[in-house]
């Protein structure tokens, strides 16, 4: 089914030793709050699109053009993928696929796929907490030098799992970064703690209490997105995400 | 007279519940249904709810609403939640009717998946999140074995 996506560089990325940011519906639609902010605050441009049958049906307008709602935008060594429509679960196999095969030619220096962790106290958190996985000693070494807590167990669903694995088995330097998270409600409180790690991987400065003066209007702007990425989830059942895996490490 | 006055409101809210059976229903049948309704300018708000043995636990998310500003009319088994919201929300970038619509106040009907006791329900809202808590109408019976 791999062969039913395909990635159009409008614009060939030529650079090697990207950073690869990759934020999609999913959790609180914590990476994709998240990712869209790096790309409007860094003012990236957009490089190409994803497209497949596999997705449903939609296009988007922006200023009148009209846009594949998965896009890729760029900023110096910086890559975002971004969606605006939730991926559906019978594409989540070939989608990491060919998103592997994409970033593997870009010779990544790390890639960051951020998302949601649903925690069911998220209305009584003072302090929301990041935790990350890595898929190898470098990424585990960044993690760790940059004081973010570890997901030592736990079960891990949808794209970013089976990302995950094929970035294991292909020696991918991926990161999963999430954040404590509304499992069915947009939070950009999350995302905002998502932006804070950011900026220390990438040593980029992006504004947090920008983010957060914003948080009202993308909760209200959002809405229909969540509701959409709900139906999806469903198929991918986030709410394991809260169960303990069975067997002993 | 009053009996008849009486019977009258009774008949009135006999109907005013069928139709919001009515009402529910459809929107059950018509899950695709919009999530704003520019005639009465206000907006659906995302709501969820956990059921346990005891009550349903209803929350809301109503970003730019204050607590003063939130009604809440139990039923039985309904529930209707409206919110006036600080500010109207203008979609100005929208491609259609909406961008010539301000909208002022979320509302949504709830059918709710048990009878709960209407006079015990309870709410708190913090973080724009509105949390209800329907206590179940559970009649227990100890049932003795012969």
């Amino acid at each position: 089914m791999s062969e039913e996506i395909h990635i159009i560089e409008e614009e060939p990325i030529k650079i090697k030793g990207v950073n690869v940011i990759i934020g999609l519906p999913d959790v609180g639609l914590v990476g994709l709050i998240a990712t869209m902010h790096m790309i409007e605050t860094l003012k990236m441009k957009r490089v190409g699109y994803i497209e497949s049958k596999l997705f449903p049906p939609v296009i988007v307008l922006h200023n009148g053009e009209i846009q594949s709602p998965i896009k890729l935008y760029m900023k110096d060594e910086n890559i975002a993928i971004v969606s605006e429509i939730p991926i559906p679960s019978t594409a989540i196999y070939a989608l990491s696929e060919v998103l592997l095969q994409q970033i593997k030619k870009w010779d990544p220096n790390m890639v960051i796929m951020i998302h949601g962790i649903p925690v069911p106290n998220r209305l009584n958190l003072e302090k929301i907490t990041n935790y990350a996985i890595g898929t190898n000693d470098k990424t585990k070494e960044l993690i760790t030098n940059n004081e973010i807590e570890t997901m030592d167990t736990g079960v891990i669903v949808g794209l970013k799992a089976i990302f995950l694995w094929d970035s294991l088995k292909q020696n991918v330097p991926t990161i999963a970064l999430g954040a404590e998270s509304f499992l069915e409600y947009p939070d950009p409180g999350a995302a905002a703690s998502v932006v804070e790690a950011l900026n220390k991987f990438l040593k980029i400065d992006l504004d947090v209490e920008a983010l957060l003066n914003r948080a009202e209007e993308l909760r209200v702007r959002m809405r229909d997105l969540m509701k959409r990425t709900q139906e999806t989830m469903r198929g991918t059942q986030p709410v394991r995400e809260l169960e303990l895996p069975p067997m002993f490490g | 007279m009053t009996e008849k006055k009486r019977l009258i409101d009774r008949m009135r809210d006999f109907f005013t519940d069928i139709e919001k059976d009515i009402f529910v229903a459809i929107g059950e049948m018509f899950e695709e249904r919009c999530s704003w309704d520019p005639e009465e300018c206000c907006l659906e708000p995302l709501t969820n709810y956990i059921e346990t043995e005891d009550e349903i636990i209803l929350t809301a998310d109503l970003p730019y609403v204050k607590k003063d500003n939130v009604d809440i009319h139990v039923t039985d088994d309904m529930i209707d939640l409206q919110a006036t919201l600080d500010q109207p929300v203008h979609f100005k970038q929208w491609g259609t009717l909406m961008r010539k619509t301000e909208f002022c106040k979320f509302h949504k009907h709830i059918k709710l998946p048990s009878i709960v006791d209407a006079e015990n329900v309870s709410a708190t809202f913090k973080g724009g999140i509105l949390e209800i808590h329907l206590p179940k109408k559970v009649t227990r019976l100890k049932i003795k074995i012969e």
